[in-house]
């Protein structure tokens, strides 16, 4: 079948190395938010207008915001969640369950931690605090080294 | 850009951008003859010293369209072309200064791919592109590489779907021509 190749292009590459990565994710994100109010204002089959008209604003600027180079405010995007009916903002306990995932590493094993073999994987749950004296096992050097999360290990 | 006036006959071939097609809508551009660069290269190349900033700007949109939103109607111009060929253009925002255009194809429901080619710097006190050489050659240009892919399309040999473009399977295909680029004569 003939399909189209895959082309990576020098010049993005060479653009995205010299970008500041802040402006970047910063003019990114006013897209994702300007694409999420048109997808909103599609979905309830409303135009431009009847948004303004709730938020007292002039259908010009629901227009901007729409275009994805508007710098909100946290003020105008609370009241365009309240009157889209949609969640901008990440709910705390999702951003919990984040904070919680990046300092959690997940390991299991039914050996007891401090017999656990080289390359034994070992469970750290929530709940239970242990010292640093518990160790994990890797392949590191061919040695058990020490587990040093501010997390804890319970072997399962 | 020469190339659309030669009489001799040219491949192009349409090629996926990896760095912004995604799962939202395939992104692709156009390599013509033995050039190794595509379209959308060209335009990146001729304008990233004088216009970083909107070069940056259009290079960040087209990374969200292919793998977060899709194509909004408000980050583009629609009917640059002829009447139905999907020639359209991106702008950078907020001053505009930088236009490049795209072929879009999709159904009623959504855009399915775009085909990006080339593109310049539209001066503040032009009306018209027609009185920018550049941006003339790089329209007609692209209007020509539409009509040969609804043609394809069209006909049934070219299929574009949301899994993208390919040309349709033959009865006489083998296996040898399953890595086959996707070559259209210009």
């Amino acid at each position: 079948m003939q399909k189209p190749r895959v082309h990576r292009s020098k010049f993005v590459n060479q653009i995205k190395q010299t970008q500041d990565p802040l402006i970047a994710a910063r003019n990114k994100k006013k897209l994702i938010l300007a694409a999420m109010i048109s997808d909103a204002l599609e979905q309830k089959e409303w135009k431009k207008g009847t948004l303004a008209n709730r938020l007292d604003v002039y259908a010009s600027e629901v227009t901007r915001w729409t275009k994805g180079t508007h710098n909100f405010s946290v003020d105008i995007l609370s009241d365009i969640e309240e009157i889209l009916g949609i969640n901008i903002f990440r709910s705390y306990k999702q951003f919990k369950t984040e904070l919680q995932a990046k300092t959690n590493v997940h390991y299991t094993t039914t050996l007891p931690l401090d017999t656990a073999k080289i390359g034994t994987e070992v469970k750290i749950s929530d709940g239970l605090k242990q010292s640093a004296k518990h160790y994990i096992a890797n392949d590191q050097g061919g040695k058990i080294l020490p587990f040093n999360t501010p997390n804890f290990a319970k072997v399962s | 850009l020469g190339s659309i006036f030669d009489k001799s006959e040219k491949d192009i071939e349409i090629v996926e951008l990896e760095e912004c097609s995604g799962s939202e809508i395939k992104i692709y551009s156009v390599i013509i003859g033995e050039d190794d660069e595509t379209l959308y290269d060209k335009f990146l190349n001729e304008n990233l010293e004088t216009f970083r900033d909107e070069v940056n700007d259009i290079v960040n949109k087209l990374e969200v369209i292919g793998h977060v939103t899709g194509l909004k109607s408000k980050w583009f111009k629609r009917d640059q072309g002829y009447y139905g060929d999907g020639v359209c253009y991106l702008f950078d925002d907020p001053d505009k200064s930088l236009r490049l255009y795209f072929i879009r194809f999709g159904n009623a429901n959504k855009d399915l791919v775009i085909i990006l080619g080339g593109g310049g710097h539209k001066p503040q006190d032009a009306h018209a592109f027609q009185e920018i050489p550049k941006l003339k050659n790089e329209n007609y240009l692209l209007r020509k590489i539409a009509t040969i892919l609804h043609k394809a399309k069209d006909s049934g040999d070219l299929i574009i779907d949301e899994n993208g473009m390919r040309m349709a399977s033959t009865e006489d295909e083998s296996d040898d021509d399953a890595d086959k680029p996707l070559t259209f004569k210009l």
